[in-house]
């Protein structure tokens, strides 16, 4: 018996990870599960900074925010990639982030900056839209969706799957995009007929997208709340690249959210000097180039250049729904209380 | 019909076929006091538990009064059986205990007191009755097992080793008090022991086994003077 | 001598809990409670408005409640005749049933959540001739029931073993039939142990986490899951930590029940020895045998069995694909880490765990001991629940804490790998308390004494007779804690780091991603995990004496 305790202390301490780094410095970035970059362009953001790059992922975009507010005085990283403008509010309110302003910030539109004396600084953006299933909507032989409204329609009934807002950022995006449609004293009303209609309602956008768009599983609902350039990506990974996306979005009359992600570095990290450095790299083209294939969104330097898939496929719209930060930060906690009460 | 208890070619054996008990043959007459006597495996207990009902015989029959009970359930059969490490009942008192049988027959609730009274008179325990099992000595608690197993009337009494669990002192105190009680009952009784002294203050008539065979069976007398062979010299030394 | 009570190394060995306890738990949890109910420094109660005026928390107090009831009477109601079975019969391939029937419990809920699905789910196995079974609802019952199965069948078949023999043959000779025996004699003397199941089963219903998440989706919220979401999703501190902390005391409550009933079971237990059950002869009694087998093997085994099945089916035909892509690397991303890796960390991990979970269980279960015989003041019985608290304990409330408390030096644990076998030390512990300490307790007083008159000292009595009395119960406790070490799913999700995942992370993260491979991968892992815990399983029933109390 002593032996085999023996044994296997043995073993534990052994195995222990001694990391025998390459760099003897490392930046570590906090970010949320959605993230995703290339192996070369990491290696060259490793060879920028001279420095290993370890990246955390920690759920989804408003779970990591809050490990990362609830850690501020020892702060699980040294940057945060992935607050997006509908908790812009609480990550400035918490003072977690120091100013910086990066290289080529002039690069990017003014309209996407935020005016937070370059605490935060926008990575890139998209629009969160419904998508529909095109072939799906033909064989049917009915008319797919133009507007939010139309999910209203009885021919519509049981047709959307739309994720919770309190646990997904595309989710909340949606919500945002009816409240700023309809109005706050409207849009429960537009929910509330939205249930009558049988929508369904999932906890992410993983489960919403791979488990129930007819487009993308063996699900059964053509209409799902994601990317206005969720199309681009549909061509991307198709076996036999089509001519046209298989899916169609809808974007006009203000029934898309523009969603914008910033990122920044956490106060009290200990790595101030590369961490300055990776806010660089990370406007810098040859990650914003990286951004459209691997997350499927726009990146925010507007001189980064897109690849054909997108510019072909993948949508962005000149009339989002907006509602400022403000707004969305003092109010965002009582919709999503009235749309739980209302949906769930 | 004079024997009261018959059996008949009664063979137990092990899953391999190894016999545990018999063949053998054995007649009891109403009243009677028989002191089954033999070493640790010679097959007593088992003995007793086919009696019982709580096994069934591979081979051969049981007879009660006439009638077979070879397959009849051991509820039914109305015998009593003290066992060995008493068996009592754990989360009743020494009042409920002694009733359960009673409780089984749908006695009243008047005449089982009544006959509880009588049970914890006869065994010394006056005043136990609201005693918790835990509570009790060796001692006592094998005169409640014997309180427990008379009252219900059986027709056949038969006890496991009944002193086997208790020292040597109190062994010789409460032979004596238990021969006492059963000489008073006009119950046939099976005796089962491995000390011959035991056996002999309890039956008139003794059975030796050996085995599961029966090696001798006759009077105490009888089995001291006149052994059959070596094996029954040696253990009634 | 009363002091001699209070320096005996025993009395002292409860240091080792009571330390490890206190940083991995009590600090992690003030901590995150003073943040919440104190956010700027001063006592801020608005959240009892919020849990009190809102409909909608009520109704979630109500479903978390009910639902733990209804699992647990369901629960009780499938092991209650296999108990019966169990206790009353010998037949073959008994102890592969038991083996077979205790694996849901280790299993992460992912992984249940997995096998239902490929079971009864829209395409699973059963789907093609029995239907599927789609309503959340009855998902949750089935996988509460899957899970929970077999800690009521162990707990009441234990005590129901030990009331055969000469107890129910008593009965019968004072006249009572087999129905009369039954109510007044088995069910009085199984009762303690009925109510000491049902309500460890209540506990586990009732603090149900990933199963209700997964299965539940957005529309089913306990009280736990609606914890992880207010703390991690909406950020509420102070409601969350609120909750959790009237989760915490009302589990308290149900634990002291607990550790009272399972007392007054072993209270009543005869001495141990070997009995012998019979073989079922009669047909109406062999028919009752294989219609229990049969039940078991159909609630416990096929979910497991179409798990592995659909590992090894790609596209139709039968072969190894997925468990080959295990070890490549087949998206080229960023984030790949070899699922043999995971693997190998988990059992670093789980026999780092093994480890603490041993120390700090014996050393509890001495002290609880000790108390027990010496000191009978009434702050004695309250350590038992005290101990047990891990298991019902918010995931997401401990994994809080432990980001705001642990983070500096001497305690700086939180990125250390160290975190993670520690946080499963804590789970597993409870486990290893109730299965040491019942064969602690068995050990009589004189034994000890015994070994004093002949000059050993408190030492050498433990190492040369309480020990040895113990190794069998040390040993599958030891391969208890590893087992559920390896399973370990919500504490986990919070501490573990990118660097050091686990199988039941591999397995949650390529359940997230589509398509058959990573889902078949998954599956793989699934499998590799099932049959691990089979052989720790397999080894336990080896070594656990009989009549065994407890879990």
């Amino acid at each position: 018996m002593k032996s085999i305790i023996a044994c296997l202390i043995l073993i534990v301490l052994t195995s222990l990870p001694t990391g025998s780094l390459a760099w003897d410095k490392q930046l570590t970035l906090m970010t949320h599960d959605s993230f995703s970059i290339s192996k070369p362009v990491l290696a060259d953001f490793e060879k920028a900074l001279g420095a290993k790059v370890v990246i955390l992922r920690s759920g989804d975009a408003g779970e990591a925010l809050n490990k990362a507010i609830l850690s501020k005085n020892n702060p699980l990283a040294d940057i945060f990639y992935g607050v997006d403008n509908t908790f812009i509010g609480r990550a400035l309110e918490e003072d977690i982030f120091i100013p910086y302003a990066p290289k080529r910030l002039d690069s990017v539109d003014p309209a996407l900056r935020p005016g937070s004396q370059n605490r935060l600084i926008p990575v890139d953006y998209g629009d969160v839209c419904l998508n529909y299933d095109i072939s799906w909507f033909k064989r049917h032989k009915l008319a797919a969706p133009r507007g939010l409204e139309d999910l209203l329609d009885p021919a519509y009934k049981g047709l959307a799957v739309v994720q919770n807002p309190a646990t997904s950022s595309p989710g909340l995006a949606f919500l945002l995009a009816t409240v700023s449609r309809f109005g706050e004293d409207g849009y429960i009303e537009y929910w509330k007929r939205l249930k009558a209609n049988d929508v369904l309602v999932v906890n992410g956008w993983k489960e919403a997208y791979w488990g129930h768009f007819t487009a993308a599983s063996k699900g059964d609902r053509p209409i799902v709340v994601s990317y206005a350039s969720s199309p681009a990506a549909e061509v991307f990974y198709a076996e036999i690249k089509p001519e046209t996306a298989p899916t169609g979005v809808v974007v006009d009359k203000g029934s898309a959210f523009r969603q914008v992600e910033y990122a920044g570095i956490l106060k009290n990290g200990r790595q101030r000097a590369l961490a300055q450095n990776a806010m660089d790299f990370i406007l810098s083209p040859r990650f914003q180039e990286d951004i459209p294939l691997q997350m499927f969104v726009f990146p925010a330097n507007g001189k980064a250049a897109l690849p054909k898939v997108f510019t072909n496929h993948a949508r962005i719209t000149d009339t989002p729904a907006r509602l400022a930060p403000e707004a969305i930060e003092k109010n965002r906690d009582r919709w999503l209380r009235e749309w739980t009460e209302a949906v769930l | 019909m004079e024997n009261q208890l018959t059996l008949n070619g009664i063979l137990k054996t092990e899953y391999d076929g190894s016999p545990v008990l018999g063949p053998l043959d054995l007649a009891l007459p109403k009243g009677s006091k028989l002191s089954v006597l033999g070493p640790s495996g010679s097959g007593k207990t088992t003995l007793l538990r086919l009696i019982a009902g709580l096994e069934s015989p591979d081979k051969g029959d049981i007879r009660f009064m006439g009638k077979a009970i070879t397959t009849q359930p051991p509820h039914k059969r109305n015998f009593g059986l003290m066992f060995q490490e008493y068996a009592l009942f754990p989360h009743l008192n020494v009042f409920q205990n002694i009733a359960f049988g009673l409780k089984m027959k749908k006695m009243a609730g008047a005449a089982q007191k009544d006959r509880v009274e009588e049970m914890l008179d006869l065994t010394g325990l006056k005043g136990f009755g609201n005693r918790g099992v835990d509570e009790l000595s060796g001692g006592e608690r094998q005169r409640v097992a014997l309180a427990r197993t008379l009252a219900p009337k059986p027709e056949l009494l038969m006890l496991d080793e009944p002193l086997s669990a208790l020292d040597r002192v109190l062994r010789k105190r409460l032979l004596a008090q238990l021969t006492d009680i059963l000489a008073a009952l006009n119950i046939t009784t099976i005796f089962v022991t491995h000390d011959h002294e035991e056996a002999f203050a309890a039956g008139s008539r003794i059975i030796l086994l050996n085995k599961g065979r029966i090696e001798q069976q006759g009077s105490p007398e009888n089995l001291l003077n006149y052994p059959k062979n070596a094996w029954v010299k040696n253990f009634m030394a | 001598m009363k002091k001699n009570i209070y320096t005996h190394p025993y009395f002292m060995a409860g240091l080792v809990p009571a330390i490890f306890f206190l940083i991995l738990y009590f600090y992690p949890l003030t901590g995150i409670f003073a943040k919440s109910f104190f956010p700027k420094g001063k006592l801020d109660l608005f959240f009892l408005d919020q849990v009190l005026g809102s409909g909608r928390m009520m109704k979630i107090i109500w479903f978390t409640f009910w639902q733990a009831a209804v699992s647990t009477a369901l629960t009780l109601a499938c092991a209650l005749p296999a108990a019966y079975v169990m206790a009353n019969y010998q037949f073959r391939f008994k102890k592969t049933l038991r083996i077979l029937a205790s694996i849901p419990f280790v299993l992460p809920a992912v992984v249940v959540a997995a096998a239902l699905e490929a079971c009864v789910g829209k395409t699973g196995l059963a789907s093609g001739w029995a239907g599927h079974i789609n309503h959340p609802l009855a998902l949750i019952f089935l996988a509460h029931v899957f899970y929970n199965f077999s800690v009521m069948l162990r707990i009441l078949t234990g005590y129901w073993t030990s009331l055969q023999g000469e107890i129910r043959e008593a009965a019968a000779m004072l006249g009572a039939n087999p129905a009369q025996a039954f109510f007044h004699v088995t069910l009085p003397l199984l009762r303690p142990a009925i109510w000491a199941g049902t309500v460890l089963v209540f506990i586990f219903c009732f603090s149900s986490f990933g199963i209700i998440l997964i299965l539940g989706g957005p529309g089913y919220s306990t009280i736990e899951s609606e914890i992880y979401r207010q703390a991690a999703h909406l950020f509420n501190l102070p409601l969350a930590s609120f909750l959790s902390l009237v989760q915490i005391l009302f589990t308290f409550g149900l634990m002291s029940l607990y550790t009272r009933f399972s007392k007054k079971a072993a209270r009543f237990t005869p001495r141990a020895g070997q009995i012998l059950l019979k073989r079922p002869h009669s047909p109406g009694e062999k028919t009752i045998v294989a219609a229990m087998a049969l039940f078991i093997i159909v609630l416990c085994v096929i979910p497991l069995i179409s798990l592995a099945a659909s590992s090894l089916v790609h596209n139709g035909e039968i072969c190894l694909v997925y468990y080959r892509a295990i070890f490549e690397n087949t998206t080229d991303s960023v984030f790949y880490v070899p699922p043999f890796q995971a693997v190998k960390f988990s059992f670093i991990f789980a026999a780092g765990a093994l480890v603490v979970a041993l120390i700090t269980g014996v050393s509890a279960a001495l002290f609880i001991s000790h108390c027990d015989r010496k000191i009978h003041s009434r702050l004695t019985p309250f350590f038992d629940p005290l101990f047990m608290l891990p298991l019902s304990t918010s995931a997401v409330t401990l994994g809080f804490g432990i980001i705001i408390t642990l983070d500096h030096p001497p305690l700086n644990l939180r990125t250390s790998p160290i975190l993670i076998p520690l946080v499963h030390a804590l789970v597993g512990f409870p486990f290893v308390l109730r299965t040491v300490l019942p064969a602690l307790r068995s050990i009589p007083a004189q034994m000890g004494e015994a070994g004093s008159m002949l000059g050993a000292g408190p030492w050498q009595i433990f190492r040369h007779i309480d020990l040895p009395l113990m190794s069998r119960s040390l040993v599958a406790s030891a391969i208890f804690a590893f087992t559920i070490s390896l399973g370990e799913f919500g504490a986990t999700i919070f501490t573990a780091a990118p660097t050091t995942p686990t199988i039941p992370l591999a397995i949650y993260r390529f359940l997230g991603q589509p398509g058959a491979m990573n889902y078949g991968q998954a599956m793989a892992i699934s499998t590799i995990l099932m049959v691990a815990t089979a052989t720790g399983f397999i080894l336990i029933e080896h070594l656990r004496p009989h009549n065994s109390e407890g879990i």
